[in-house]
């Protein structure tokens, strides 16, 4: 006995993951579709006539992103301008192949597609990066980075905002992940369904609170044109953990991933306790929370051949740098014929700096965003 | 899933422990005898040091918040467990003439027993609590013994007098009285405490069983636990109740509510003291020691425990979210030496927005955190429920945020106690259906309240000035 629809007389196809109700293939896009026009309506993410750079990268939930957005704005006369904004990181083997994706997206939905690359912007590509930094920490470059490129991407194009494709699994995984890790400051914007609104671009998730599960069978039943490959380059191992035991929790009470967003939005931060402050950095004008901004001081590290030197502590790393200083100009004013120990740029950072970082963890609450120093 | 990556990116990560062989034969870190154990991450210990590090703890944390006032009466809930009988032990160490300052509070024990939930014969039950009265009568202090069915007939309102200031004719003031408790006299081996009656103990069971999913019983019980505890205070004229969770189950805890929509209520469910309950305040004194520090203490100075079964035992490992979670921060903890403490330092930060105009919640007596603004999880997840129920007529295209509200017409009781739970607790409590009037007294006493309370409100709100008051 087939179960019928709970929103009309078919027979349903399949049950959603966030309510359990059993929905025809009609029913469940609509549902799906209503409920991101919901979230768009009642957080007011948007005016007409905005300009909207889509933060597309090829994978699914961009994919499905670009696709609703743009029945969205049809049918319910948003008034937006949309366009796609890809990221390429160069990353061979990965990147490469998803942008074809990103490209076949662009005819198929009808919207124009820019792409910004890090070789422009920073003049490395992650494949550089990497060769430098190892398979340890090179998803934190990556993510540095993408912020501001997927920034500075969208202001040249003139957009008024940007829309990532972050859904509640995300959201969820990353309010544990703060939990653990003590980052009071970011457990308590990592919520915020619109962020970055002082005088930057705004950023909106409008899948807050779609389940991924539901958006891979949005994209399955409509048959939409997808990559679905990891990156080749390690996945983050910490952040592992915190989607592993979301999705067992989710196992046991499928309306566990609401709950933890619900969580995050209703707890308030004590009123005594220190808060990073947002500024400009002062290299590249961008925003940060500190002097000088976490891109900028990764990519002095790269430049210097010093790359461990945007990660961990900024002043351990930099003592260190500045005793090895120390030590070679020493060793070359006595003349006492030894090889000097660093060839003064290169490849020496890359192997120096090895244990900086091994006393991060329990610290890293208080000054989130790196130290101030 | 490099996406995922936080706002900034930037994500500074707990360290993974090196994985070394520790040496045998370490000194002690505080003398130069050899340490026997080692506490925190590679501090190893010996047996005297070891106890002036439990004890300092413990007494630092009473010490540091001075919350507890000299001579005063306080209730030690005990529950036979490692964690409270150690916090016992440490109450009679620092009240004996052995300790260095004795301890200047007065302790009252009172042991909650929770047995009518689980499927044991009356003997099997009464073993139990003889266990557990011969480890109260064993520290001398005066005990009391009270069970969980209890709260089916106490009384919801925040000073026991006003239980009685009720008209005696409405419905509900009819069955309510005062908690019972019964004292632990010194001959006594147990065996004379009467056993609640069985319809008693039938109510209470299906109270809890007509709840579907184990998390959501589990959370129940503790919720009924807690309002016993502080009802029973309350009628011994007694302000303080100390309980004993230790850090580990702290942070296993905050993860716990954090997944069960209790974000809101960390500061209260973890902090040192819970305030939420008015007049009597919950304290938690040996929550700066770790489940292994207790644990290690009840060993090396054979303080006695006994294990007495819940609902979750002998369960599959994910068969509740406390479970699965005790499992993920134990897993955690044992290849990153911070997790507890990072946990713990999180919920440290968090605190309350507005507890004083904030309507309370009729279970657990935590603020409600259920009136939000359109663009949230709550009324997301209600307007998903609605989408995927309507009928194909209704389906036009949507308006605002406003149209998802829950239907004002409907008046009907159940909805308007649904209203007066928090989130977590209506969790629990959602495929309770038409049986919320089953919920005991206590809770519908309040939730009639606070619907009295709100339409007395809504009358005068013309004459409200304060936005903050309406």
């Amino acid at each position: 006995m087939p179960r019928k629809c709970g929103g009309c007389d078919k027979n349903a196809i399949l049950k959603r993951p966030k309510t359990g109700d059993a929905l025809c293939k009609e029913c469940f896009f609509w549902a799906f579709e209503e409920e991101i026009h919901h979230t768009i309506e009642s957080a007011k993410l948007f005016s007409p006539g905005e300009t909207v750079a889509i933060g597309a990268s090829g994978g699914k939930d961009s994919t499905v992103l670009a696709h609703t957005m743009k029945i969205l704005n049809e049918r319910h006369g948003y008034g937006l301008n949309l366009i796609l904004l890809s990221v390429d990181e160069g990353i061979t083997g990965y990147r490469d192949d998803s942008l074809e994706t990103v490209k076949r997206n662009q005819q198929q939905y009808d919207l124009p597609l820019t792409i910004v690359s890090y070789e422009e912007l920073y003049g490395w590509t992650m494949d550089a990066i990497v060769k430098q930094i190892g398979l340890k920490n090179n998803c934190t470059f990556c993510g540095v980075f993408r912020r501001q490129a997927l920034d500075r991407g969208a202001m040249k194009l003139g957009a008024n905002k940007i829309v990532t494709g972050h859904n509640a699994d995300d959201i969820a995984e990353t309010v544990i992940m703060n939990v653990l890790r003590g980052d009071i400051a970011r457990l308590q914007r990592c919520t915020a369904i619109t962020t970055g609104t002082e005088g930057y671009l705004p950023r909106c998730k409008p899948f807050k609170y779609t389940y991924e599960k539901e958006i891979v069978m949005y994209a399955y039943f409509k048959k939409l044109d997808y990559f679905s490959t990891e990156c080749i380059y390690s996945p983050n191992a910490y952040r592992g953990f915190a989607r592993a035991y979301i999705k067992d929790l989710e196992k046991i009470r499928p309306s566990s991933i609401i709950d933890i967003i619900h969580s995050g939005e209703s707890l308030s931060v004590k009123k005594d306790v220190r808060m990073p402050t947002q500024t400009v950095c002062t290299r590249c004008n961008f925003i940060s929370s500190n002097d000088v901004c976490k891109a900028c001081v990764m990519l002095e590290g790269l430049n210097k051949g010093r790359p461990r030197l945007g990660i961990g502590k900024l002043h351990k790393e930099r003592r260190k740098w500045e005793e090895e200083l120390e030590e070679q100009s020493k060793i070359l004013s006595n003349g006492d014929g030894t090889t000097p120990l660093c060839c003064g740029g290169g490849k020496c950072g890359a192997d120096g700096g090895g244990e900086c970082g091994t006393d991060e963890g329990g610290e890293c609450g208080t000054d989130s965003g790196g130290c101030k120093n | 899933m490099c996406e995922a990556i936080t706002e900034d990116g930037i994500e500074n990560q707990p360290v993974k422990l090196a994985k070394t062989v520790r040496e045998t034969g370490q000194k002690c870190v505080k003398c130069d005898n050899p340490g026997i154990l080692i506490t925190r991450i590679d501090d190893s210990f010996c047996k005297d040091c070891f106890q002036i590090y439990v004890i300092h703890k413990f007494r630092a944390a009473i010490g540091k918040t001075k919350l507890i006032r000299c001579g005063e009466q306080v209730i030690v809930a005990f529950s036979g467990g490692a964690n409270s009988a150690a916090l016992l032990h440490l109450i009679e160490h620092g009240k004996s003439e052995r300790a260095h300052r004795k301890l200047r509070f007065v302790p009252t024990l009172i042991h909650v027993d929770e047995c009518g939930i689980l499927d044991i014969t009356p003997d099997e039950r009464k073993a139990n609590r003889c266990q557990v009265i011969d480890l109260m009568k064993a520290s001398g202090f005066p005990a009391y013994l009270t069970c969980l069915e209890q709260v089916l007939v106490m009384g919801g309102d925040e000073t026991s007098s006003s239980v009685k200031h009720q008209p005696t004719d409405h419905p509900l003031a009819r069955d309510v009285t005062e908690p019972q408790v019964w004292m632990v006299k010194p001959d006594s081996d147990g065996t004379d405490m009467p056993l609640p009656s069985t319809s008693q103990t039938e109510r209470l069971k299906t109270l809890v069983n007509k709840i579907a999913s184990l998390t959501g019983a589990q959370d129940l019980v503790r919720q009924l636990r807690n309002q016993l505890l502080v009802a029973t205070a309350r009628n011994l004229c007694i302000t303080k109740v100390l309980t004993a969770e230790s850090s580990t189950r702290m942070a296993v805890e905050i993860l716990a509510d954090v997944a069960q929509g209790r974000g809101s209520q960390v500061s209260l469910n973890t902090g040192f003291s819970d305030t939420r309950n008015g007049d009597v305040m919950i304290i938690r004194p040996v929550r700066d020691l770790n489940s292994k520090d207790l644990a290690m203490f009840n060993k090396l100075f054979n303080v006695k425990s006994v294990f007495i079964p819940t609902k979750a035992s002998k369960t599959s490992l994910s068969s509740t979210i406390e479970k699965l979670t005790e499992t993920f921060v134990m897993g955690l903890q044992a290849d990153f030496p911070s997790t507890v403490s990072n946990i713990k330092r999180t919920s440290e930060k968090l605190g309350l927005a507005n507890t004083e105009t904030c309507p309370k919640c009729c279970l657990c007596m935590s603020p409600l955190d259920t009136r939000t603004g359109p663009s949230s999880a709550l009324k997301a997840i209600e307007f998903s429920q609605k989408m995927s129920r309507s009928h194909p007529t209704e389906k036009k295209p949507t308006g605002g945020g406003d149209n998802c509200c829950r239907d004002k017409g409907d008046n009907s009781f159940q909805n308007n106690l649904m209203d007066c739970l928090c989130y977590g607790c209506r969790l629990s409590l959602h495929n309770y259906g038409d049986d919320l009037r089953r919920l005991p007294t206590f809770v519908r006493q309040r939730a009639v309240h606070m619907t009295q309370l709100d339409d007395i409100k809504q009358h005068i709100s013309d004459f409200l000035l304060d936005e903050d008051n309406r």
